[in-house]
């Protein structure tokens, strides 16, 4: 896991500048769908924060996201260490 | 003529000269031009730096931010256009603005008999133009997944069938400039078959960027200012015209069967009465010369009202794109389809003002024709400093008074699609 990248808050400002508005109470154990969240817009999510942190999760990953915690430990383990 | 008449039973407009059709038809009489110098891209290296743009819109009364991201402006304004058709029909009352409530309904209206034609020609042009852009700097990846429900030529008539809950027939036709003529004649068509009792349909145009401005004027296609002045471009029928400028808007009419309408007390404003369509099968931007595939089509719209309805049409509101060869060939289809009396019947292109509004132009400007069975009034045509001696046209240029019963709307595309309309009250 790299420490340099707080994936928790990377998810929360592009999903700021995605939705066009702020996330602030998010934690880990928030539920996607419970945000407001469509299928598209995650993806739109994801695509940002793959090309903001050049990485690429693969789709197998994208199963079964839940909350946004399911999201961030894709994300850091994709991250270079 | 088959059983169901086709009445209008609302109007709405989002255009260069008003963006409601109070403002626009005010404007049209007044004759006003909504064109002005392009302010929102660099035009330097352009053949041409003006365009009819839509003032003032404002998309927050409409969508939230995302929404305003996800659906393009030709979207958006085909949304407002017929949130004011719908209204004036008093069919309002089915708007949900939060996407999440149940439908409501409205009293003597079965929403899954009515459908929706709000046509573009050509899309979202800047989704396109942004999402190439998004692609080419960052990657595929980058791609919004917003990008093909937003660039969809369909999105209007989707966004507007989800705001109203209509579970009718609903798609876009894509006829180039002959989009809202012939989006209005197909949905008249499904109400006489009786598969739908109400249809809100016309067409819209949001595509003045810079590549288009680029592709229409390397085509050589598009208009100048003339002496400085932007509004004097658009000039059909003058010996000066020398191309079109582009137009952004949207028009919708509300058609609805005669029965259905009455039915439930709704206002009819007037009727469509015959609509026609044609192909000039001979090229692929250049009309025929002759005008004769134009000419079958207003024949065609002409004969669909039963018996010889040449002596009845008091109006014509024609494509009028003030082009070199689309005016000419547009006075021999009239010529040929009119003869002689030609001469007797008022003309005034809504284009004189509004600029080209390309898929919107036909649903725009069958609005004005309504306008002008609802009020007996000819709005102008403005930049007539000298008519084409070639063009016998009785061309109006102030506003005339005076009775008209019956009117023609005209419209051609590229590719050589042609289509007319029959409006009578």
């Amino acid at each position: 896991m790299n420490p340099r990248i707080d994936a928790l808050q990377t998810f929360k400002t592009v999903a700021a500048r995605v939705d066009k508005r702020e996330f602030p109470n998010v934690t880990r154990q928030s539920v996607i769908t419970e945000l407001g969240i469509d299928s598209l817009s995650m993806m739109q999510i994801v695509g940002e924060m793959e090309t903001e942190l050049g990485l690429i999760i693969p789709d197998e990953d994208l199963v079964e996201l839940v909350t946004v915690g399911d999201l961030c430990s894709k994300v850091e383990a994709k991250l270079p260490a | 003529m088959s059983g169901r008449r086709i009445a209008v039973t609302g109007l709405g407009v989002v255009s260069p000269v008003g963006n409601d059709v109070a403002s626009f038809w005010q404007s049209l009489q007044a004759g006003r031009s909504g064109v002005d110098f392009i302010t929102a891209f660099p035009t330097d290296k352009l053949r041409s730096d003006i365009a009819g743009t839509v003032k003032g819109f404002d998309p927050g009364r409409w969508f939230s931010p995302k929404e305003t991201e996800i659906y393009g402006r030709v979207t958006q304004l085909s949304l407002a256009a017929a949130f004011e058709a719908m209204t004036q029909a008093g069919l309002g009352g089915l708007y949900r603005a939060d996407d999440d409530a149940p439908h409501p309904e409205v009293p003597g209206v079965d929403r899954t008999l009515v459908g929706c034609l709000m046509s573009t020609g050509q899309g979202s042009v800047e989704i396109f133009e942004e999402q190439i852009a998004r692609s080419t700097a960052r990657g595929p990846r980058a791609v919004s997944p917003y990008f093909i429900p937003g660039v969809m030529p369909n999105a209007g008539a989707a966004l507007v069938t989800s705001r109203f809950g209509l579970m009718g027939p609903s798609f876009n036709i894509a006829s180039a400039c002959a989009t809202g003529t012939h989006s209005i004649a197909t949905a008249a068509m499904m109400i006489e078959s009786g598969d739908a009792d109400v249809m809100v349909a016309g067409g819209a145009e949001a595509a003045t960027r810079l590549n288009t401005v680029a592709g229409f004027g390397n085509a050589r296609a598009l208009a100048r200012a003339v002496d400085g002045d932007p509004t004097r471009a658009s000039r059909p029928f003058d010996k000066r015209r020398h191309g079109f400028v582009m137009g952004e808007g949207a028009g919708a009419l509300v058609l609805e069967a005669e029965d259905h309408a009455r039915a439930r007390g709704a206002k009819i404003l007037a009727y469509l009465a015959g609509w026609g369509f044609s192909s000039d099968g001979d090229h692929l931007t250049r009309p025929l010369a002759d005008g004769a595939g134009l000419a079958l089509a207003i024949q065609r719209a002409l004969r669909r009202v039963g018996g010889d309805q040449r002596d009845r049409i008091a109006y014509i509101n024609p494509h009028a794109t003030s082009t070199l060869q689309g005016d000419l060939a547009e006075y021999h289809a009239l010529r040929t389809v009119f003869g002689e009396r030609l001469g007797d019947i008022p003309v005034s292109a809504t284009k004189s003002m509004t600029g080209h509004l390309l898929g919107g132009a036909g649903a725009v400007e069958s609005v004005a024709t309504v306008c002008t069975l609802v009020d007996q009034i000819i709005h102008p045509s403005i930049n007539l400093d000298e008519q084409d001696p070639a063009i016998e046209l009785r061309l109006i240029r102030d506003a005339l008074y005076g009775q008209v019963d019956c009117a023609l709307k005209v419209s051609a595309g590229f590719g050589g699609h042609n289509g007319a309309l029959v409006f009578e009250r």
